[in-house]
């Protein structure tokens, strides 16, 4: 049987990091440097790139001498690669630029250095020669009890059933029009056929500078309603980069990170902000976050996480690009097709009604709710309260939701604790201007959908049901007292 | 008078590093090689390290035509490093003593890089013996901990 040619990209593992690189130059004077590279970015199939977040002496001996040696080191085998290289030039923008830069913000992000390390240049080399060191590794011995267990591919290549995925998938998109089972559904796809188990898709808020995690997979309770400000970690980074970004090994990337801030510390101790925690998992160790893009806007950010090292793939991102692309425009359709919901409203109020706080200028008579106003146990009370300050819901004295959400929910109580009204539409909480909807994809549909998912968590007693396209019914198990107060801290 | 190392960077050689050694051979071409085992003198002047022989050929070529060494360690843990510049005085096969050394070192770097997540049987396949041990005369010692700071001189001859 024949060895397949040796390529740079079947060492896609050395480009993921774990074990740094080592890179060797020699100044015109013939003194040697060797260095340690916390990133090798593969380029095309004969160059690769070098982040650079310092001038250095290594880069000094390249411009006096562009010959370089590069060992790559496989992170789960160790077995190493000596490529022979020539530095070609120094990139400090472009679209390899902003993807190396991209992974080092979320370092600098999560080690509280965002501003301070940043990534001066991606310098990119051509390989002249590529030769693996077969003699640097002995024949492997007995695994030894308490081991770390020897990494294995997550998904071997011949298990791997991308378009049966992807056609689930996009039967998932289509098999359904509410935003809620859609992205459960294909949240649940993701981890039963690709083996993602866990993951979310978050939605920007009304606010466009934060994300909310609108549905979650294997985060248990905690997942819906987290909340990510843009540019902040990976997936906030990737929300403003509008671009995909894997890390790996984070712990790694995190150790260099530390290492770097530790530096920056002894030298000047001032702007360096507090390590922010990694959201989700809290053993995790992959990253994945794609933006969920419609002609070129972002309506949200899938993200994935394992406690495995190498859990994610070049493969596994560019096959989540495909599937990103048909869920951002399921999740545009959705948001589409309750925007063009119909004119006409059923129920007791007319569109534009004011909020139950002002007096009502109609009349509360008219056909009575299809649905009855209070069902279930009378004995069950919940007690919520709007912290008018905060702009947000709290049940029992436990946050529940805030935002455009939380005004949606309170509007919605104070009419049925008004009126006894149960049944309520799109079109008038779209007029009601103290909601403080946008004009202009106001994504009014995945708020409804945050706030339901939060009530399931929360509060199950209370369902926002769907009835028909545009309209919406209270359902209430329980009795509800409600109360308005300043902020929180009052 | 050669320079010496400091003596912080003695104790973090005793604590399982990872080294590197660079080379160059007359066109200037550079050499790197993962060493299996370093050593310093007691009067912190010289340092020896162990280079696996089957890989050591073209590191000895050059250490024969022109001595010029650079040494790199880091340890893995909290990624802090040293950069040693020096000129190679001799190159010898390792002797049992030497042997000793190698197995202790390489103990402690199984055991760093068994903390970094490497599962320690795949540490333990890196080759390390047969090994030809160089002896170094120091020359700079530099800061090399990942930062602003890298680069900075810490000892010089």
């Amino acid at each position: 049987m024949s060895v397949p040619p040796l390529t740079l990209e079947s060492l896609w593992r050395c480009f993921e990091g774990i074990v740094p690189s080592a890179l060797a130059t020699c100044d015109k004077h013939g003194v040697p440097n060797v260095s340690w590279i916390s990133s090798v970015t593969l380029v095309g199939d004969r160059h690769v790139a070098l982040s650079r977040q310092f001038f250095n002496k290594t880069i000094k001996n390249l411009l006096e001498n562009p010959k370089a040696l590069l060992i790559l080191m496989d992170p789960v085998t160790l077995e190493s690669y000596r490529l022979r290289l020539r530095f070609v030039r120094s990139e400090s923008e472009g679209g390899l630029f902003d993807a190396m830069s991209a992974r080092i913000l979320v370092i600098a992000s999560h080690t509280g250095m965002l501003g301070i390390f940043r990534l001066l240049s991606a310098d990119v080399f051509e390989v002249l020669e590529l030769r693996h060191l077969a003699e640097a590794l002995q024949a492997p011995g007995p695994v030894e009890a308490g081991d770390v267990a020897p990494v294995q591919a997550e998904f071997p290549v011949e298990e791997r059933g991308e378009l049966w995925a992807l056609q689930r998938v996009v039967q998932c998109l289509r098999s359904t029009s509410d935003l809620g089972p859609l992205l459960g559904s294909v949240l649940k796809t993701l981890a039963e056929d690709v083996g993602f188990l866990h993951s979310m898709v978050l939605i920007p808020d009304e606010s466009g500078r934060r994300l909310v995690t609108l549905e979650s997979h294997g985060y248990g309770e905690s997942g819906v309603g987290a909340e990510v400000p843009f540019g902040e970690g990976l997936i906030g980074i990737v929300a403003e980069s509008k671009k995909p970004l894997r890390v790996s090994p984070l712990d790694s990337a995190l150790r260099y990170g530390r290492a770097v801030r530790k530096s920056v510390a002894a030298l000047a101790s001032a702007g360096l902000s507090a390590e922010i925690p990694l959201p989700g998992l809290p053993n995790a160790q992959s990253q994945m976050a794609l933006p969920l893009l419609c002609r070129g806007e972002l309506v949200g950010v899938l993200a994935c996480e394992s406690a495995r090292p190498h859990a994610f793939e070049a493969w596994h991102e560019a096959f989540l690009s495909v599937l990103t692309d048909q869920l951002a425009q399921g999740l545009q359709d959705a948001m589409m097709r309750d925007a063009s919901e119909p004119a006409e409203v059923p129920g007791k109020l007319a569109a534009g009604a004011p909020a139950p706080s002002t007096p009502p200028n109609v009349s509360p008579a008219g056909p009575a709710p299809s649905v009855p106003v209070l069902v279930g146990s009378p004995s069950v009370i919940r007690s919520f309260c709007m912290y008018k300050n905060d702009d947000c819901v709290f049940v029992d004295g436990q946050y529940l939701i805030r935002g455009v959400p939380a005004r949606i929910l309170w509007r919605v109580l104070r009419f049925h604790e008004r009126d006894g009204r149960t049944e309520f539409s799109n079109r008038e909480l779209r007029l009601d201007p103290s909601l403080g909807l946008p004009a202009i994809r106001d994504n009014l549909e995945s708020r409804l959908c945050l706030l339901r998912r939060r009530l399931e968590l929360r509060c199950p007693e209370l369902r926002l049901a769907a009835r028909s396209r545009g309209h919406f019914g209270l359902d209430l198990q329980c009795r509800v007292a409600m109360v308005e107060r300043e902020s929180a801290s009052v | 008078m050669p320079a010496r190392l400091p003596e912080e960077i003695v104790e973090l050689i005793a604590c399982g590093v990872d080294v590197y050694v660079a080379t160059r051979d007359a066109e200037l071409e550079p050499e790197a090689l993962l060493a299996m085992g370093i050593r310093a003198s007691a009067d912190r002047t010289t340092l020896t390290v162990y280079l696996p022989s089957v890989l050591a050929d073209l590191t000895c070529r050059n250490l024969a035509h022109n001595g010029d060494i650079a040494v790199t360690l880091e340890r893995p843990i909290d990624l802090k490093a040293v950069q040693i510049k020096g000129h190679s005085i001799g190159i010898r096969p390792s002797t049992e003593a030497d042997r000793e050394l190698q197995t202790i070192y390489r103990a402690a770097l199984v055991e760093q890089l068994g903390a970094v997540g490497v599962p320690r049987s795949v540490t333990r396949r890196l080759t390390w013996w047969p090994s030809l041990a160089v002896d170094v005369r120091i020359r700079d010692v530099f800061l090399q901990t990942p930062g602003p700071a890298a680069g900075a001189p810490m000892a010089r001859t």
